[in-house]
Formats: structure tokens, C-alpha cells, sequence
């Protein structure tokens, strides 16, 4: 059970009050009706899957009801950061090179 | 007849508490202190068991968790306990245990009878044998199943109690021997909170067995063992920070630091005087900022022939035996060993008054002090004990000389030397407990100085001390647990004194796993106890391809009894790596996993269980319900009324009745359930167009309108009515079982992809309880109940709101309606909702107002072909297959969620499943819910299946709903609904539309 | 048929239960004079502060609460735009309309909560034993300090732990939920009750 730090309440939460909400940074077509059936499907269905450092998104779903972003490397399970979604789509670049 | 000692210090038994217990039957005497092996073994019972496979005699190996074969079923009904390992089980007074495989059932008997045959039995012998004829399968099944396993499962429910509890602390130490007690000590000393926890109910581990020895070792801190330890105890019971807890196994190690740890606060005591107010077990989920894992080692054996006989021990149990429980296991005791704590164990097992037929050590040389202290006792170097024989318990045992020749054991089988003895002592090395270690993914590694597995510890915030580190000597225990201790103070970020770090000392080991036998046979030479898996049996798994060591457990067993291999496993890496010409490194080991020591369910589930299983969730008008003689309905965790019988009713007549009610008379609905999310803001119209198949955009304040809500695959995953409060202020309600679901849904979309759009979700759930006034007589009722609201139909239409004064309480009263009779929803506050509830039932006295459950309310929204998510749909139905194109808007710009799926190829087959209805041609007749739908009376190509079936009682025939393969365009057609007791009922495909088409019940 | 006058109408989730336990060891009480209501705005939205500020409101740090009107109304906060006011319950209706009125124009909200929850009062020695048996979370002095706001859960059900004071924790659990919440607390403080 991993010890998740919330970056809303800005303190530390057991595993039990929070939902998993997958991969990090996944945009949404902004033309759906624009791309091809498989592109559609890669949207909704690719994802990464790495041994190694993941960004992922959580909620607090028992306390603020925030998503938010963490670095966790799915190798260890180390929790290496986690970020507010303002703050982590503003260094989304900077986190996804340091991945 | 007694095999007790003579008093001694170290002793942990009360000599003043005689116990008598019972074992299969058969009243024994023992003493308080006493473990359940040590009381049979002071009665002199030596065979405790037969083994699961072979049925062969099996004797008390070991002294503690690793005990492979002393299995035993504790008391009877309803308190039985199966599968306690008897070194664990803690003596009380009336104790009654029993040997599940000793006994003399059927069963047993019958697998005695295969015991000659074992030659023929090896593993994957039930792969091989039982497979022909392939459809005989079920039977060899039920047959194995009988044979299998050990104990019987108890049938009763536990009358006991069982509770969990967090702990929190700086520091947790597993493990109170003398490193743990000293890390303890150590780190307590800074101020930081302390939590110990030891399996045995003494503390000082394995201090009584090699801490008190005659070899010069045996001083700690310049004191002896046993005062060393007196102290410390004394020293840390008066620390405020420090919390010992014995009884207490730490049986798994999770990430970031959080442990589990069983606590058997009551299974020591008399079950007369255990109290039923206290949990008998407590499971203690542990978070520690740091962890001293002081788990110690377990001594290995060693294998050869006929190893397994009633009377061959680990050296470390019998000294067990003999310091902790004065208890003397025999008369004539061997010790074999192959390093130089066996030689340690011979010296103190002589001290102690043992009569020491022979010392054997493999090894060529036994050092001088040795031999010194051995004076008197025969001792062979070079030799090893080729066989072991015996009837049913050990009775003699041969030797041969033996060398190591270019990394190979040769044994000298024509020079056998015989020795009578009733106990063989065999130290065959050490394994360090890397269990918990290994729980978060760390494989050990095989250092060849020690030979041993030692744990990694690559994980940050822990820490290994004592014999889990490789130190063996006593001192050096307590010096690498100061040590750690002070590592962990640091880690902590406190100051401390530095300490010097301790280097392990060495046992001059031998990598001596297996005595080749005297005739090259190998199938006698048992390495897992408890599934009779033996040298042979790795050797064929290996010869047949399954040649790594997770492939080798499988196939074999090996490992997978409730002692997990603890003795075995190293022995059968060992071999493996023998077999293959392998490293002990490249073999590795299989996954350790929790529990380290079998857990009962029960302790896992804790106080969660029974009606605290889940929770239950009520409406405020649970009470009313209650008095009206409800049936529940359990939806998600909501109790819902199914059906309100009167006098003799069964479910079918209450639901005729009140379906009835509802649609000529008046009826009413606690609707209190379903999801409530309050929308407020300046992009909350968008935000709803977003998420919906339709358009609101318009909905004025005071409207009402059916939403649908699909995932971006397109398919119908809730759906509801929500209502305009004021421009920018919506409620929307959702499905009883969806609500949560769709909150984090919506709460998805918003915050991460649409940030910009200003819109609160807020969940009032359970602020809003609603009662629904249903029927042709419910504005009569409105109107008696609210005088300051207008109920006429031109000022008050379907699908609005308006808010009201009922019964003296505000509220907000919605014309909605899922029966598709003239209906009025009232939403109070719900601490109002049972007095409004109330007030509606006196209020519609006069008018036999009937309360109506799900059931109901089930047929009468299928009369009118409205859906159910979840029951109509099943995650894979869009609003086209559903036939609710009217709902999907055409004209919104925004891509709303699923509105890019609709498109897809595959959305556009013309034999896509699509929701009809079916109406049987015989009408009363009732299709089961589920039935598969074919064409044909006997056909096989299937069409769909039923998804609601009812017996309508406004139309006095069946009607059902069911999603059938291009159904829309089969108006008419026939189908055959299969049951499953070989049944076909025929059906016609219809519309789903039952009731009232026109939809004149509904303005009333 | 009807027993209650609109004097009695109101019921609290767990009014039913005569649940009031006053022990030293172990005390547990609901509350029946409390309204609950949401205020939502951004904690880093000046124009919000401002209007909380003219409601005699002042914004909690996270995870914690802030008290104003004499002791009589304490703000929770659940996350940086979601706080919830406990009031009077005779104020309640003025103070939502008053709200209401404040916030027009911003990016702000008031919801009526107030029917969503039990609150419950523990008091005694033996509380933090109870409820370590039920939480996760250390609710002790040190690590739970008077005035912080935890949401979690108590064992399966979600829960709101707020504690007013040194001596005393306040749980908010919601409606439907509540007997649920009274039955886990019951079991796992009988253990520890002298007195029933």
C-alpha cells in the first residue's frame, strides 16, 4: 500500500484514499471527427506501459477530490513527485524529458 | 512417562502449573510454558503425523515456524482451528489436539494402502495418470480432493472476534532476539518511538538455544545471557516510547514501510477463560519510518536417506527441547553436522546431560577446543550419515566416511560404521529469514562465505541485525543491533554517537546439501517434508524440461506447503544446482510472498464481517419502511424496499397489487437513492452539453430534462433527469449504483481536460431525500399537502419543477416520472424526509395509498420501455442499439463524450444487438431474465437474450425486453427463449413500448 | 398515522438510536444543532477571500478549519475551492441567502449540505483507541493538532475528522452512511466500555 503525497493538501495519504486514473497527459483529439478510426482508438486505448519511472495521474478521491500528477516508477514503486494539474501541464515538457 | 529434566535456568516452563491436555483422545500432563511438540515430546511421542503423499511416519523436525510436519487440528466445532503447526501452539489447560493425518478415517487407511507403490508416485504422477479418459476428469477430481490436503475445513461460523489496528512509530523492530533487543534499546535511547513485535511469547530468540552455551561465547555486555537479558526487558518496559508486542508475527512487508503483524492476544488461554469482549486475534497494519528487520536464521538440514524418520531433528530444535522446555527428546542422541555450530550444539547438549552417542562431521578437521569439550564422546570427521532406519521412529543410523573432491561429495559406502540412537541432531547451516525482505520485490543473493541467501535490503528505510545480517556469534549480535540501531537514529535525522560495524563471523561451513546415497537411489531423500518431494523428484522435473526453480516448484511441490519451504527450499535450490551444473546464484530462489506464517481469514477480515461487511446504507425513511413490513432489496450498498407485503402476499401478488395502485390509483416511492450532484456555474450549461448526448443550452429555470451519458466508447453508462435550478445552477441525479462513478467521471473531465470551463460539481446525495407520489390520484394528494404551489397541468407541466411548502416543510417538487403516470417527486431536506414520508401516507389514507418497492417500479417503467442502466445495458449498448436516436443532438459543435465512437465502423452494422421487445405467444407465460434467444426451436446461432422479463398486471399477460440482433428491423419475427431446465418458450419481437403509447396517463 | 408535529419533524440520520454514551473512557454524542453548507471559490481567488471575508469568514489553511462568529461557525477545509461551514442550524437558511447574494457574479457557490451528515461529538481516554482501530491515521495531539481537518475513511465508509479541541474529536459522516459509522464505532469501542 504506497504512501501518496497529495500536492493540494500538501501532506502525505495512504494508498486507500485515492484512485488510480492513469497515464499522465493523454490529450484529447480536439477534432474527433476529423481522425481516422485507429487514430481514434489510440487515443482511447494505447498507453504506455514502462518498467521504470510513470506518469501517472491519481485522485484524492476520499479527501480534496483532486487529480493531480505523480512520478512513480512502476519497477519499485517509488514515488519520485507529484504535482498539481496547473503545475504539471506547465513543466510537462521539462517532466516527460526527465522521464 | 516423563522425559523431563532437571531444573534449569533457562527454562521457560512453570514447573508449579501442571496442564493435562488431550492429544487424539488421550489425556496427557504437561506444564504451563510448555508448547503443544514439547508436551508430546516430554510424553515421549516422537510420530506426531503421516505425510501427505506417501503416508510415511513423520516426527517434530524443528521447534518454531519452520515445522513442516508437526500439523495439527486444535479443539472441535465451532472453535476448531486446522493446520497449527504444534512447535506454535502454546499449551493450555484442556487443550485437545489431534494429528488429521495420524487418525484412523477411511480416508487415511485408504492412502496407507499406496504407500508400498511411492516408487511409482512421483511428482507429476497426478499429471500424467489421471488424464485418461480426458471425461473422467470430474470424478479423479472429487476422488484426489478427498485424498488431499490436511486438515478438514470448519464448517461453523467463529464465534470469536477478530480486530485490526494502526500502529505508527519511528521505528519498528521484527524480531525481539538479542540484536532486535538491542536495536531497540539503542534507538529508544534517541527518543524516538519504538515498536517491537516477536512471534514467541518469550522474548531473546535464539539466545536460549546457542546464547548460553559452554564455549567461551556465551557472556553479553559482560554479563550472562540470561541476566543480559532479564535487564534489557526491565530496561524497556519503562521506557514511555518503546511498545513491545509478543505473540506478534510480522507476516508481511508491503511498500513504503507498511507492515502487518498478527497479535494472538487470546489462542494461549484455556477456552473457558478466553473473554468474549476482547478480539482473540488483532492484526496490526504498521507504518514505521524506519524497520530493523532482526528476523534471525533458520537452521537448515541436511538430506539423506530415510531423513525423514520420527526422531531426526534440527540440532537448534533439540536444543530447544532440551533449554527451554527441559525436555530430553531421547536416549541416545547423534549430532551430524556441517559447520561449527552443530559442534557448539554437541557441547552444550552434553553439558546439559544428554547421553551423546557420536558426534559427525563432515568436515576432515574438528578444531581442538572442540574436541576438548567433547572429550568422552566418540567423534568421526570426514564422516556423514549416509542412512537413517528405523520402525515408524529412528532407531539406528549409518556413517561413512566422506571427502569433497573437486567440488563433488564422494562417499565411502563399503566402510558403514552403524550407530543405534534415537535422535539424530542435524546442523546442516544456516538461512537467514529473508522473508519480508523479498515481500517488495528484492530477490536475496547467495554469498558463498556463508553460504547462504542473504537479503538484499536495497529498499531505503530499512535495516537487517543479528543472524539476518550473518553474525552467529551472541555478542556479536548485540554489538550489529547497537549498530543498526544507531543507522536507524541517523536515518532519522537525530543525532547519535557513531558505532563500529560488526563483521559476521565465520561457521567454517561446508556446502554439504545431500549424502549420496548408498544405492544411488535418490527417491528416500526427502528436501520438502510437508508434499513429499524428494532429490528424485527435482531430478525428473529437471530431465522433463522444467528446469527453473519457479518450473521445479510447480512441478514438484517443493515450497508450497503452509511452511513455504522454509527447511526445503535452500536444499532444493542446492540440488538443482547440482543437477545442472548451475551456481546457487543462477538457480535464485522462487518468490517470496506473504504470509510468512499461515493467517486466518477471519483476522484478515477483522471486525468487516457479517452485517459489517460492507456498509449499509439507509434513506431517512428506512424506519417507516421497516413498519410497513418491507422486503429489501440490496442496491450497491443502499437497502431499498423490493416489495410491501400484506397479510399472506408473496412477492409476486404484493407487486401486482401495487403496480396496480400506482396506475389507477395512488401509490408512493421513496426514491431517496439516487445520486444528487449540484452544478453551479458560468460554464455549467456547457459543461452539461459536453457530457450528455442532448442539448442544454435552453433549458430555461424550472425544466426538467432526461439526460444520457455515454463513455468516449460510445456506449450508455448512466443516465438520469437533471433539473435547471436558475441559469447557472443545475441538479443533476443519477442512477442509485452509478452515482459515485459518475462523479469522478464528470470530476475527470473537468479538472483535467477542460480546466478553463467555471463550473462546481458538489455531491448533495444525501442532503435530498425523496418521496414520489405516484397515480392518477397523486395531484388530489399535492394539493391537500401544498397550498402554495398551483398543481394545474397548463401552469405545473410534465418535466418541471416548482418549489412548495409540504406539509409546513419547503421543498422542491418535481414532475417526473419513471411508472409514465401522472407523478410528483417531493425533495426535502432529508432530515425531514421520514415526517414528509408521513405525512404523505395519512394524507393519502383515504385513497389507500400504496408504498411501492423496486420491483414495481421495475414493471411498470418495462411497460413503458424505459431503460435500466446496468440491467437493459451492459456497458456495451449505444443509444442507437437502445432505439433513443431522438436523444442524440445533431446540432451541438462541441465533441461531446462518446459522439466520436457512434461513427465508428463497427457502430454502423445493420446486426448490431438492438433493445426490443417480446411479448410470448402464449401471455402468461414469463421468459426468465437472461434466456438465450435462437431462431429456431433448436437452434444454436445465437440472436440475443432477455434482458427484463415481468408479468404485467395492467395488460394481465408477460412482457419482456431483450436485446436482439438487428431486432429493429424484425418487427414481428419470431424467437425462442431457451431455460435452462431444456424448456423453449416462443415470443414475438415488438416494440418495447407496452403501455399507454400515446402517453396519456401522464398529465393524469 | 402521523406521530410527529412539524415542532419534532426534523430528525437527525441517527436520532432514533438514543446513541449518547458520556463516560470517561469512552463518550460519544450527535450533534442536532448543526447546519452544514458548502462554499465553493478558489482559495487563491481574491475576489473570493474578499467575499468571504464580508461573510465574517476567514479561509483555513489546508487541511485544517479557521472559527469565527464567537466559536459558532467553523470552516472546514476539504480542498483548495471546497469548505464547509458548520453553523447554527437556526442561521443556516439566512446565512445561504446572505451568501447567495455575496457571491452573485463570481466564481464562487453556497450548497445546502446540511441534510448530508451525522455529526458526532467523542470525547474520553480511550478514543484514539477506538478509532485506530477504525483509521488509518494517527489523531493523537502531536501528529492531529485542535484545529486540522482529515477526510478519509472510518473503517469502509467516508468520513470528514475534525478536532475542535485537545479533549475531543468531531466526525462528520454522512447520512446514509451513519449507522453504519454508530455500529463500527460500537464494536470496536466495546472492547473498551465500562459502562454501557
Amino acid at each position: 500500500m504506497l504512501l501518496i503525497p497529495c500536492p493540494y493538501c500538501q501532506h502525505i495519504f495512504e494508498e486507500e484514499d485515492f484512485a488510480y486514473a492513469g497515464e499522465a497527459f493523454i490529450e484529447r483529439p480536439p477534432q474527433p471527427e476529423q481522425i481516422s478510426d485507429q487514430e481514434w482508438a489510440d487515443y482511447l486505448f494505447m498507453r504506455n506501459n514502462p518498467k521504470g519511472p510513470h506518469l501517472e495521474q491519481w485522485i484524492h478521491a476520499a479527501g480534496c477530490r483532486k487529480f493531480f500528477v505523480v512520478k512513480r516508477n512502476t519497477a519499485n514503486n517509488r514515488i519520485e513527485g507529484s504535482w498539481t494539474m496547473a503545475k504539471a501541464h506547465a513543466g510537462k515538457n521539462d517532466l516527460l524529458e526527465r522521464l | 512417562m516423563s522425559r523431563r529434566l532437571a531444573r534449569r535456568d533457562s527454562e521457560v516452563i512453570d514447573r508449579q502449573q501442571p496442564l493435562s491436555f488431550y492429544w487424539c483422545g488421550q489425556l496427557l500432563q504437561g506444564l504451563a510454558g510448555d508448547s503443544l511438540a514439547s508436551a508430546l515430546l516430554a510424553n515421549g511421542i516422537k510420530a506426531v503425523s503421516r505425510s501427505y503423499k506417501y503416508s510415511r511416519h513423520r516426527g517434530v523436525l524443528c521447534s518454531n515456524a519452520e515445522e513442516p510436519n508437526a500439523l495439527v487440528d486444535l479443539e472441535c466445532e465451532p472453535f476448531l482451528t486446522p493446520n497449527a503447526r504444534a512447535t506454535q501452539v502454546e499449551l493450555y489447560q484442556d487443550l485437545s489436539a489431534s494429528s488429521p493425518t495420524a487418525a484412523e478415517t477411511p480416508v487415511n487407511r485408504f492412502k496407507r494402502l499406496f504407500k508400498p507403490f511411492g516408487r511409482f508416485m512421483p511428482a507429476g504422477f497426478y499429471y500424467k495418470t489421471f488424464k485418461y479418459p480426458s471425461k473422467w476428469w470430474p470424478h479423479y477430481e472429487t476422488l484426489l480432493r478427498t485424498m488431499a490436503g490436511i486438515s478438514p475445513s470448519p464448517t461453523q461460523p467463529d464465534p470469536e472476534s477478530y480486530d485490526h489496528m494502526y500502529q505508527y512509530c519511528d521505528v519498528l523492530v521484527v524480531g525481539a532476539g538479542v540484536a532486535g533487543l538491542q536495536a531497540a534499546l539503542t534507538v529508544a535511547r534517541s527518543g524516538a518511538q519504538v515498536l517491537v513485535v516477536d512471534e514467541r511469547p518469550q522474548l531473546g530468540g535464539l539466545l536460549y538455544e546457542y546464547g548460553l552455551g559452554e564455549y567461551g561465547k556465551e557472556e553479553i555486555a559482560g554479563k550472562s545471557a540470561l541476566q543480559w537479558l532479564r535487564q534489557i526487558r526491565i530496561v524497556l518496559d519503562q521506557m514511555s516510547n518503546v511498545r513491545v508486542l509478543s505473540r506478534t508475527t510480522a507476516f508481511a512487508f508491503h511498500d513504503c514501510n507498511l507492515l502487518h503483524a498478527l497479535e494472538l492476544r487470546q489462542d494461549h488461554l484455556p477456552l473457558a477463560q478466553r473473554d468474549a469482549a476482547l478480539s482473540r486475534q488483532r492484526l496490526h497494519k504498521i507504518r514505521a519510518r524506519q524497520v530493523i528487520l532482526a528476523t534471525g536464521a533458520h537452521e537448515r538440514p541436511i538430506a539423506f536417506h530415510n531423513n525423514d524418520l520420527p526422531g531426526v531433528m534440527l540440532a537448534s530444535a533439540v536444543l530447544s527441547w532440551v533449554n527451554r522446555y527441559a525436555v530430553s527428546p531421547g536416549d541416545n542422541t547423534v549430532v551430524f553436522c556441517n559447520n561449527d555450530s552443530g559442534l557448539e550444539a554437541a557441547v552444550a547438549l552434553k553439558a546439559a546431560g544428554l547421553k551423546l552417542q557420536a558426534v559427525i562431521d563432515c568436515r576432515p578437521d574438528i578444531a581442538d577446543s572442540y574436541t576438548q569439550a567433547l572429550h568422552g564422546v566418540p567423534l568421526f570427521p570426514g564422516h556423514a550419515v549416509q542412512s537413517a532406519t528405523g520402525d515408524a521412529v529412528l532407531q539406528s543410523v549409518s556413517i561413512a566416511p566422506i571427502c569433497l573432491q573437486q567440488g563433488k561429495w564422494w562417499v565411502d559406502h563399503s566402510a558403514i560404521t552403524n550407530l543405534r540412537c534415537d535422535v539424530l541432531a542435524v546442523a546442516g547451516g544456516w538461512n537467514p529469514v529473508v522473508h519480508l525482505d523479498c515481500h517488495t520485490g528484492s530477490k536475496p543473493h547467495w554469498d558463498e562465505q556463508q553460504l547462504a541467501f542473504m537479503p538484499a535490503m536495497d529498499k531505503a528505510g530499512r535495516f537487517a541485525a543479528g543472524a539476518l545480517n550473518g553474525h552467529s556469534a551472541v555478542d556479536a549480535c548485540r554489538r550489529d543491533g547497537a549498530f543498526t540501531g544507531v543507522k536507524a537514529i541517523q536515518a532519522l535525522g537525530l543525532e547519535t554517537t557513531a558505532f563500529e560495524p560488526v563483521e559476521p563471523q565465520s561457521l567454517h561451513t561446508a556446502a554439504l546439501f545431500m549424502v549420496p546415497p548408498p544405492d544411488k537411489r535418490h527417491n528416500k531423500l526427502f528436501i520438502d517434508m510437508q508434499n513429499d518431494v524428494t532429490v528424485d523428484d527435482i531430478a525428473l522435473a529437471i530431465r522433463e524440461n522444467y528446469r527453473c526453480i519457479e518450473h521445479i516448484k510447480r512441478y514438484t511441490g517443493l515450497g508450497f506447503g503452509t511452511d513455504q519451504g522454509k527447511t526445503g527450499n535452500v536444499l532444493g535450490v542446492a540440488i538443482a544446482a547440482q543437477i545442472q551444473g548451475l551456481s546457487m546464484s543462477e538457480v535464485g530462489t522462487t518468490t517470496f510472498r506473504p504470509a510468512y506464517t499461515p493467517v486466518t481469514f477471519a483476522a484478515l477480515v477483522g471486525q468487516n464481517r457479517r452485517d459489517l461487511y460492507d456498509p449499509k446504507r439507509y434513506t431517512p425513511m428506512h424506519s417507516a419502511h421497516v413498519e410497513q413490513g418491507a422486503h429489501w432489496e440490496t442496491v450497491g450498498q443502499w437497502l431499498r424496499p423490493q416489495y410491501y407485503p400484506q397479510g399472506t402476499e408473496d412477492l409476486d401478488a404484493a407487486v401486482w397489487r401495487e403496480c396496480l395502485a400506482a396506475r389507477q390509483g395512488l401509490a408512493v416511492m421513496d426514491a431517496s437513492t439516487l445520486g444528487k450532484i449540484d452544478i453551479q456555474g458560468r460554464d455549467a450549461r456547457e459543461f452539461l452539453n459536453r457530457v450528455y448526448t442532448n442539448a442544454w443550452s435552453k433549458l430555461a429555470p424550472g425544466c426538467c430534462r432526461y439526460g444520457l451519458m455515454l463513455d468516449e466508447n460510445g456506449m450508455i453508462f448512466d443516465d438520469g433527469v437533471s433539473a435547471c435550478i436558475n441559469e447557472n445552477h443545475f441538479l443533476m441525479t443519477t442512477t442509485t449504483g452509478g452515482a459515485a462513478r459518475v462523479f469522478i467521471w464528470l470530476e475527470r473531465w473537468l479538472q483535467t481536460e477542460w480546466p478553463e470551463l467555471e463550473v462546481f460539481l458538489t455531491s448533495v446525495t444525501d442532503h435530498w431525500s425523496t418521496t414520489a407520489v405516484v397515480g392518477p390520484k397523486s395531484r388530489a394528494l399535492m394539493q391537500r399537502l401544498c397550498t402554495d404551489c398551483d398543481f394545474d397541468n397548463e401552469v405545473f407541466p410534465f418535466m418541471h419543477w416548482r418549489p412548495g411548502t409540504v406539509a409546513g416543510i419547503p421543498a422542491r417538487i418535481m414532475r417526473i416520472s419513471f411508472s409514465g403516470e401522472l407523478a410528483f417527486e417531493i425533495n426535502v431536506q432529508a432530515n425531514y424526509g421520514h415526517y414528509i414520508w408521513e405525512q404523505v401516507l395519512s394524507a393519502g389514507a383515504k385513497d389507500r395509498i400504496t408504498p411501492y418497492g423496486t420491483e414495481a417500479m421495475h414493471v411498470l417503467r418495462a411497460e413503458k420501455g424505459f431503460i435500466i442502466v446496468g440491467q437493459d445495458t451492459d456497458g456495451s449498448m449505444t443509444p442507437v442499439d437502445a432505439g433513443m436516436q431522438w436523444i442524440i443532438s445533431r446540432k451541438k459543435t462541441f465533441p461531446w463524450l462518446g459522439k466520436r465512437s457512434l461513427s465508428r465502423s463497427d457502430m454502423l452494422r445493420e446486426d448490431r444487438r438492438q433493445l426490443v421487445g417480446l411479448l410470448t405467444i402464449n401471455p402468461q407465460q414469463c421468459l426468465t431474465e437472461g434466456a438465450q434467444l435462437v431462431n429456431e426451436p433448436q437452434g444454436k446461432e445465437m440472436q440475443g437474450y432477455v434482458t427484463s422479463s415481468y408479468m404485467s398486471p395492467i395488460l394481465h399477460r408477460s412482457i419482456a425486453m431483450a436485446v436482439v440482433k438487428g431486432g429493429r428491423a424484425r418487427m414481428g419475427e419470431t424467437v425462442y427463449a431457451r431455460t435452462a431446465k431444456g424448456t423453449t418458450l416462443e415470443a414475438s419481437i415488438t416494440s418495447s413500448l407496452f403501455y399507454d403509447p400515446e402517453g396519456a396517463c401522464r398529465d393524469g | 398515522m402521523a406521530e410527529t408535529t412539524i415542532e419534532n419533524a426534523y430528525r437527525t440520520p441517527l436520532a432514533q438510536r438514543q446513541l449518547d454514551r458520556s463516560g470517561t473512557v469512552w463518550s460519544v454524542k450527535e450533534r442536532r444543532d448543526r447546519g452544514f453548507v458548502v462554499l465553493r471559490g478558489n482559495n487563491d481567488d481574491r475576489v473570493f477571500l474578499q467575499a468571504l471575508a464580508t461573510l465574517d469568514l476567514s479561509l483555513p489553511q489546508p487541511v485544517s478549519s479557521s472559527t469565527n462568529g464567537g466559536g459558532e461557525r467553523t470552516l472546514l477545509w476539504v480542498s483548495p475551492d471546497e469548505f464547509l461551514l458548520l453553523l447554527p442550524l437556526p442561521e443556516k437558511d439566512a446565512f445561504i441567502e446572505r451568501a447567495e447574494t455575496v457571491f452573485r457574479g463570481l466564481h464562487a457557490a453556497v450548497v445546502d449540505n446540511s441534510g448530508g451528515y451525522s455529526c458526532l461529538q467523542l470525547a474520553g481516554s480511550q478514543v484514539l483507541a477506538v478509532l485506530q482501530k477504525l483509521c488509518a491515521y494517527d489523531l493523537g495531539n502531536t501528529a492531529f493538532p485542535s484545529g486540522r481537518v482529515l477526510s478519509s475513511h472510518l473503517a469502509k465508509a467516508p468520513v470528514i475528522i475534525h478536532r475542535p479541541d485537545p479533549h475531543s474529536l468531531q466526525l462528520l459522516i454522512r447520512f446514509s452512511f451513519a449507522d453504519y459509522g454508530w455500529r463500527v464505532l460500537s464494536v470496536a469501542a466495546s472492547e473498551y466500555q465500562a459502562v454501557v
